[in-house]
């Protein structure tokens, strides 16, 4: 009798098991947001980026380039190994990691002299460009004059920068330096709003700390991650070489048999045109 | 004998653990599962919106851009023209060109896209122009195109029987992202006050005044002039009875009449009748065994016919084939795969009637999406054609070309244009 009982208790206690699960799913995802971003804004600096990473996919280890725009004349640096690097003019094109986030100080601001902003960036997606095409197209990351005046008078801007969904673009031309910028009301989650009109890929933070007056310290630079920079190539005019007898000496000599045969044509190594 | 209670006691001393460890062990299963659907429901759900949404779509794309690149390829077999344009203008976003910017490190991960899809992903990071999205486009009766949504290109025309269709072109696409922001300014510290009122506002009772004015206008009705008159119908439905039921048109150049072997409505008069079926049958299967291999061969206006049912029968039926496959191919190629917002990108289609009669009043539409500005007075056309242009709900335009002459067969066509990036 009890052989025959026990495997029935057993099925149906599966069986409660199993309407738990499904009653368990309806009410997840009934309770679903629309968006996929439940998190808000007033978050610490890198927390939405880390919650991303769990989400999986192609996201750990990626340097995802940006594109820092800035009021001509404003110097930019990073910080590097516990310290701030050497300022550079904007517009700095950089590989940030996703999740990580990067504490930049900001100076040489127009009509503010000798003041400085210390923002930082969180990317908290990529794009997935063509290959070769990475740093062709950056997330663009503007730190406007008005942005930079509000964070010297105390305030604190959060600026999440979206990828535009195609379908619901603003139907106005976009030239290089003006970014469409939406005003989020006080109590409204800026993430929600950028994930109602695209895809949030940044996070910009300015204003609130400054560092000590002893330097900045590890945790004010969030611990310096690693970062790629990028510069374009320097390109030089190069003078064409006329025609002459002076140029065919300099050239290598060119085996005919061997390349008749279609063979690998030998050159020597160190040969110059003069 | 105590023995053997002893032993009875540990057999069900052990019996009762085993049950209640295997109870322990199905409740503790259930609690795990418990716990982790929530979690995988959780991490499902949050997959990258675009992973999911645009899952299908570029599938469809996908296959879309194999078939255009089969197509592409004869085009360019066949057209010099096009095949210059369509150097400088690959419309397949799966290869790129190197630029000048060094290797992303990619660590472990190679460019990744979620397995199973092809074609350019994710779709919120390129711009489409061409083909026929979402909704079929339709033409009715009077040349009305149906269905028409932004990105659409198709191609309306009429056939040599009156018939209208229409024809989608292939989709291009390009990397194009745009950004923009979302900003929210809080003040680090806020402070809101409110005083104390220490004013009383006692509203003033209103003084109640009233003037009449006497009437000084009166408006004076006109008398009608005319009366409405009815007159009375002066036609009449006239019923007529028909007089002509069935005409009989009996073969008259026969000389004696029918023979017996003839005696059939069939012969006669072409109509068949149920009730003879099995009389014919009969005469059929004679016809036959006496019918040569060398049928009758038969030209009708000049071409030769081809048997329907057989010449092997008495009843074969001979037709010739008239050109009654029309098709139009349309084809569209880009100037460049990728743009940045501001940048100028030409488009070019070409379209080339692949059927076997002349269709005429040919209409190429284009129905430009948002972000792409057509730049005023860079249309083209390798044919004669009225151009013309109309807002769109995209806040673009819809650009069409109509083709007054008829497009013969094997004969086709290019027009260009140049669109903004916005």
């Amino acid at each position: 009798m009890t052989m025959v009982q026990c495997p029935l208790r057993v099925a149906g206690r599966v069986l409660i098991a199993v309407l738990a699960w499904v009653s368990a799913a309806a009410v997840l995802l009934a309770q679903s947001p629309p968006v996929h971003f439940q998190h808000a804004g007033i978050m610490p600096p890198g927390a939405i980026g880390n919650l991303q990473l769990q989400r999986g996919g192609p996201l750990p280890g990626y340097f995802q380039p940006v594109e820092i725009r800035a009021p001509e004349g404003v110097a930019i640096s990073t910080g590097e190994s516990g310290q701030f690097g050497d300022p550079e003019q904007a517009p700095r094109k950089l590989g940030l990691l996703i999740g990580s986030v990067y504490r930049m100080r900001v100076a040489n601001i127009p009509h503010h002299p000798g003041q400085e902003v210390y923002p930082t960036i969180e990317v908290v997606d990529r794009l997935y460009p063509p290959v070769g095409m990475e740093f062709k197209f950056p997330i663009l990351i503007e730190l406007t004059q008005e942005e930079l005046e509000m964070a010297i008078d105390g305030k604190f801007v959060t600026r999440v920068i979206y990828l535009e969904d195609p379908e619901a673009a603003l139907p106005q031309a976009q030239g290089r330096h003006d970014q469409p910028v939406f005003e989020a009301a006080d109590g409204e989650n800026p993430l929600d709003v950028a994930d109602s009109l695209g895809r949030p890929m940044a996070i910009l933070r300015l204003g609130g700390r400054v560092p000590d007056a002893n330097g900045p310290d590890d945790l004010f630079l969030f611990g310096s991650p690693a970062l790629l920079k990028w510069h374009p190539r320097e390109t030089a005019s190069v003078q064409a070489v006329p025609e002459g007898p002076l140029v065919r000496q300099g050239l290598p000599k060119v085996r005919q048999a061997s390349a008749a045969r279609g063979l690998p044509i030998p050159m020597r190594r160190g040969t110059t045109i003069r | 004998m105590r023995h053997g209670q002893n032993q009875r006691r540990i057999t069900r001393t052990t019996l009762a653990r085993t049950v209640f460890a295997r109870a322990l062990f199905a409740r503790t299963l259930c609690a795990v599962g418990l716990a982790i659907l929530p979690i995988a429901l959780c991490s499902c759900r949050s997959m990258p919106r675009a992973k999911l949404a645009h899952a299908e779509l570029a599938q469809r794309t996908g296959e879309a851009a194999s078939a255009t690149q089969a197509m592409h390829e004869e085009v360019l077999a066949s057209d010099e023209q096009l095949m210059r344009a369509a150097e400088t203008t690959p419309h397949i976003p799966a290869a790129c060109l190197p630029d000048a910017a060094p290797p992303i490190p990619q660590g472990c991960y190679p460019p990744w896209s979620p397995p199973g899809i092809a074609g350019p992903w994710p779709l919120d990071e390129y711009l489409f122009d061409g083909g026929d999205r979402d909704i079929a486009a339709t033409v009715d009766g009077e040349r009305d195109v149906h269905g028409l949504e932004l990105e659409d290109t198709v191609a309306v025309y009429d056939t040599i029987d009156g018939e209208t269709k229409i024809k989608a072109s292939n989709r291009v696409c390009l990397y194009a992202p745009r950004f923009a922001a979302v900003r929210q300014v809080s003040g680090v510290v806020q402070n809101e006050q409110r005083d104390q009122p220490i004013g009383v506002v006692r509203p003033l009772a209103p003084i109640l005044h009233q003037d009449d004015q006497l009437v000084t206008t009166a408006v004076q009705p006109i008398q009608p002039e005319g009366e409405i008159g009815r007159k009375q119908p002066s036609i009449q439905r006239l019923s007529q009875a028909v007089i002509k039921v069935n005409s009989r048109l009996p073969i008259m150049a026969l000389a004696g009449g029918f023979s017996p072997h003839e005696d059939f409505l069939a012969i006669r008069q072409g109509l068949f009748q149920e009730a003879e079926r099995a009389r014919l049958a009969e005469a059929v299967t004679a016809a036959i065994a006496w019918t040569h291999d060398a049928a009758v061969q038969v030209v009708l206006e000049g071409q030769q016919a081809v048997s329907v049912t057989g010449d092997q029968k008495a009843q074969a039926t001979f037709r010739i084939d008239t050109p009654n496959s029309p098709c139009l191919r349309v084809l569209k190629v880009a100037s460049t795969k990728n743009a940045k917002p501001g940048d100028i990108v030409d488009f070019t289609i070409r379209f080339d009637n692949l059927g076997d009669q002349t269709i005429n009043k040919v209409v190429l539409i284009d129905n430009l999406t948002t972000r792409l500005e057509y730049v005023l007075g860079t249309a083209q056309s390798s044919r004669k054609a009225e151009f013309s242009t109309e807002e769109n709900q995209g806040e673009s335009l819809v650009l069409k070309w109509e083709f007054a002459d008829p497009l013969p067969p094997g004969h086709g066509g290019l027009v260009r244009f140049h669109c903004k990036v916005r």
